[in-house]
């Protein structure tokens, strides 16, 4: 079910005044089936899956926990990553893997046409994966203890507002918060309201309309001149910001409505300054699952200069490869691990800066002109990220270095400047609130005005335009 | 007072946000305004100078031209003129100007060196009625050297009606066009306030379509997705896709007959059955037969009606335009120069 859709708008007048009425325990029942047909709305066989995911973590964590013998906890840490892993190895890299040695083969007289598995990436299972996995390991590290209430676990793995394209939570933060479902304060509430209808008009009015934009061009992209490609870039840029922060948003309001508090996902990337900056806001809660569970298990920035860039590195190729199943995306990684290195490299141990504060002019265009270079080491990155392939992300390149010029260069202008100013209001209003529930700080009458317009063109435009799947379900 | 103050508040910010939110939709040309209207006399035509963005099976940036046709305006007086007029495949808002098969046939000929011009005059729903309708109206008095009618067997049924005019056969057999419109006083007051105000925003453009929908009976699809009980034929104007090829009905014979003598071509955009090729060759009308490239095309396992983006099966692709266009180069300049 997409947030983005009316049958899902229904499925919350049914589930808000629902859960409302209950109480105690049954909050969780309820909540958990609707997680359950939620999920299951896509495709009902993927909820086996969430089930394995639940049970084998459920009870691996307890034995973990129980057992004192290091090396038998060490086994019940690989048993939960082999589970974990192997299913999301299976559905999402398999055919990859196979693809990627079928050349070697081929060379030696074989072929691998037989392994080749027809199918279905389950929607947000790397999520879920990654979600549960840092549970097991959070118990075998010691900074957790495991749930003794299967039922409420049972929601921490499928929780609908999350479940299928994050924030990744952290068991140590959303546990609790499940195990005492309460109703949402007045004020959850109308930080929810206000966290919806922006997350849906970024979601429906810049991410879908953008995306809509994009597709065709890469397509086939062949048909297209230099700017028009340039144009299709740039849109997708603003395509899976606003797709992704849109979402997480929801995702933010939905849990506010039942009460429940979820992490920030994204805080105004493209207002970064520097490429470590922009690693700080993009993703948060990837990034940081990234960040704590692979590169400090890698050795972290604890084992000198050298080993620090090649345990960045890695994490970046693997955060790349985490996205898809595509050299593309090991690419993307691999520029970012680059970039970050080049970045540490400058700073020469000195902190980044992290968020600017406006002093005089000189100043703000010294910034500005910063954000623009992070942008535009940013979108060059995106190229690779949303090509079909390493052979079109290298033509689009090429056709950038042969330039070539079609009819509607001012109207593409027009369009993209259009796009940015209202991608960038809402961001520069969240940026200097530090809220992105900016709206609230709005005096009342003119906040509503707002929040109704914004709600009205959003629903009449989702009502005559097909949704559009999030980019980040595919992942 | 305090409540009636924010109840201000609320009604002015409501209006100035949607005021914004209408500009943003129009730069962005996400929700464009209608680029027709409806005009008395002749029915379903664009709006001049119109700018369109439209994201079909494919992709289209363009504008209607000052004369109300697509592509380039063609004005010279020393040049034989060709006029295509046909439906949605003419039309075809799916491909950019520069690979429309009208933009790459006139970049041959210009290429060679001959003196002919093609207009694009096609229009999405157009049947042989419609086609009729619109020569005799636009085109026969700017005397062109050749009109090339390009239609689907399906499209000599005379079956889909775009609004007014309509050619219709009297009791005594005679052919007439009426115009529904022109009888019933014009427009009425609800098509001049569409044409010239509603039509004319975004905003009110979104709420025209969703109206539209509703009417239509796809709210049940949109609001319920797959949950929604199957959904119950659409009663209202036949789909022309869904109507039967010839034999042809009457009225067709009576107005391919009053067609024939001028200088009239039939392009064919999908296969002619043999009764239909005997009767136009019956009446001496040229055929231009476009389908040998098309063909071909297939034959190369290259799809000309496979949209990548979309995944769908649509009117024809860049690659069916360009195939097309050959055709036309090899075909089109024996007519003129007949």
């Amino acid at each position: 079910m997409l947030f983005n859709s009316y049958i899902f708008l229904l499925f919350l007048v049914l589930v808000i005044p629902t859960y409302r009425i209950l109480k105690g325990r049954s909050r969780t029942f309820f909540l958990l089936a609707c997680s359950y047909f939620f999920y299951g709305y896509w495709d009902w066989r993927f909820c086996s899956l969430l089930l394995i995911s639940t049970v084998a973590d459920f009870l691996i964590g307890q034995r973990l926990f129980a057992a004192t013998d290091d090396r038998l906890r060490k086994r019940f840490l690989w048993l939960s990553m082999g589970i974990n892993l192997g299913i999301l190895g299976f559905f999402k890299y398999f055919n990859f893997f196979v693809d990627s040695f079928e050349p070697m083969v081929q060379s030696l007289g074989g072929h691998l046409d037989f392994l080749h598995l027809n199918i279905i990436l389950p929607v947000g299972i790397s999520f879920y994966t990654f979600q549960t996995m840092s549970y097991t390991i959070d118990i075998y590290r010691k900074r957790i203890e495991p749930t003794r209430d299967f039922w409420s676990f049972a929601l921490f793995v499928a929780f609908f507002p999350q479940l299928v394209a994050g924030p990744i939570e952290r068991a140590a933060d959303l546990l609790p918060r499940l195990e005492k479902l309460g109703l949402p304060t007045r004020e959850q509430f109308r930080q929810g309201m206000a966290l919806i209808v922006t997350g849906m008009f970024k979601k429906v009015m810049l991410g879908d309309t953008t995306g809509r934009l994009v597709d065709p061009i890469f397509a086939q992209s062949e048909l297209y001149r230099s700017d028009e490609l340039l144009f299709g870039l740039f849109l997708f840029s603003i395509q899976i910001y606003a797709d992704f922060s849109g979402y997480s948003s929801i995702a933010r309001g939905l849990a506010k409505l039942l009460g429940v508090e979820l992490m920030h996902n994204f805080q105004q990337p493209y207002l970064s300054s520097n490429i470590t900056e922009f690693w700080r806001r993009w993703h948060i809660s990837l990034s940081s699952w990234l960040k704590d569970y692979l590169y400090i298990s890698l050795g972290g920035n604890r084992q000198g200069t050298f080993r620090t860039h090649i345990n960045l590195m890695t994490t970046m190729l693997l955060g790349g490869l985490w996205h898809g199943s595509n050299w593309t995306f090991v690419i993307w990684g691999g520029l970012h691990g680059t970039y970050l290195i080049l970045h540490k490299l400058l700073l020469k141990g000195a902190k980044p800066t992290t968020h600017f504060e406006y002093q005089n002019a000189g100043q703000l265009g010294k910034y500005v002109l910063k954000v623009v270079a992070t942008f535009l080491l940013v979108l060059l990155t995106w190229l690779f990220f949303r090509a079909e392939g390493l052979g079109q992300a290298l033509e689009v390149l090429s056709s950038f270095v042969h330039w070539e010029t079609g009819e509607f260069s001012g109207r593409l202008l027009k369009i993209a400047l259009a796009f940015l100013v209202v991608t960038m209001a809402i961001d520069i209003a969240e940026y200097y609130t530090k809220k992105h529930t900016f709206l609230l700080k709005v005096p009342n009458g003119i906040r509503q005005g707002i929040m109704v317009s914004m709600a009205l063109i959003t629903l009449l435009y989702l009502f005559q335009a097909k949704p559009l799947p999030f980019v980040y379900f595919q992942f | 007072m305090k409540g009636l103050m924010n109840i201000l508040k609320f009604g002015i910010t409501t209006v100035v946000v949607l005021l914004v939110l209408e500009l943003f939709l129009r730069t962005t040309e996400i929700a464009p305004t209608k680029y027709t209207r409806i005009d008395d006399t002749l029915g379903l035509v664009f709006r001049p100078n119109a700018p369109l963005l439209l994201l079909n099976e494919g992709f289209y940036l363009g504008n209607i031209n000052a004369a109300g046709y697509l592509g380039p305006v063609r004005a010279s007086s020393e040049v034989k003129r060709v006029v295509l007029l046909g439906d949605s495949y003419v039309e075809a808002f799916q491909v950019f100007e520069r690979d429309h098969f009208a933009t790459l046939t006139q970049a041959e000929f210009d290429q060679k060196g001959w003196d002919i011009q093609l207009e694009n005059r096609g229009m999405s729903g157009f049947d042989l009625g419609q086609m009729y309708c619109r020569y005799l109206q636009t085109v026969v008095e700017t005397t062109p050297e050749l009109t090339v009618f390009f239609m689907a067997p399906e499209d000599f049924a005379v079956a889909y009606q775009v609004l007014s005019p309509m050619p219709q056969l009297t009791p005594e057999g005679a052919l007439r066009i009426s115009y529904p419109l022109e009888r019933n006083s014009g427009i009425s007051i609800r098509k001049q306030l569409e044409n010239n105000f509603i039509y004319t925003s975004s905003t009110f453009t979104l709420l025209s379509n969703c109206r539209k929908l509703v009417a239509e009976g796809q709210w049940r699809t949109i609001l319920f997705d797959k949950l929604a009980p199957t959904a119950e034929t659409v009663e209202g104007v036949p789909n022309k896709e869904t109507v039967a090829a010839p034999p042809l009905s009457d009225l067709a014979i009576k107005i391919l007959e009053d067609l024939a003598g001028k200088p009239i071509a039939f392009a064919t955009l999908k296969p002619y059955p043999p009764a239909l090729r005997a009767q136009l060759k019956k009446l001496n009308f040229p055929i231009i037969d476009l389908m040998p490239e098309v063909d071909a095309l297939r034959k190369q396992g290259i799809d000309p009606q496979y949209w990548e983006a979309t995944n769908e099966q649509g009117h024809y692709n860049q690659q069916g335009h360009a195939a097309i266009s050959q055709s036309l180069v090899r075909q089109l300049p024996a007519l003129i120069t007949n």
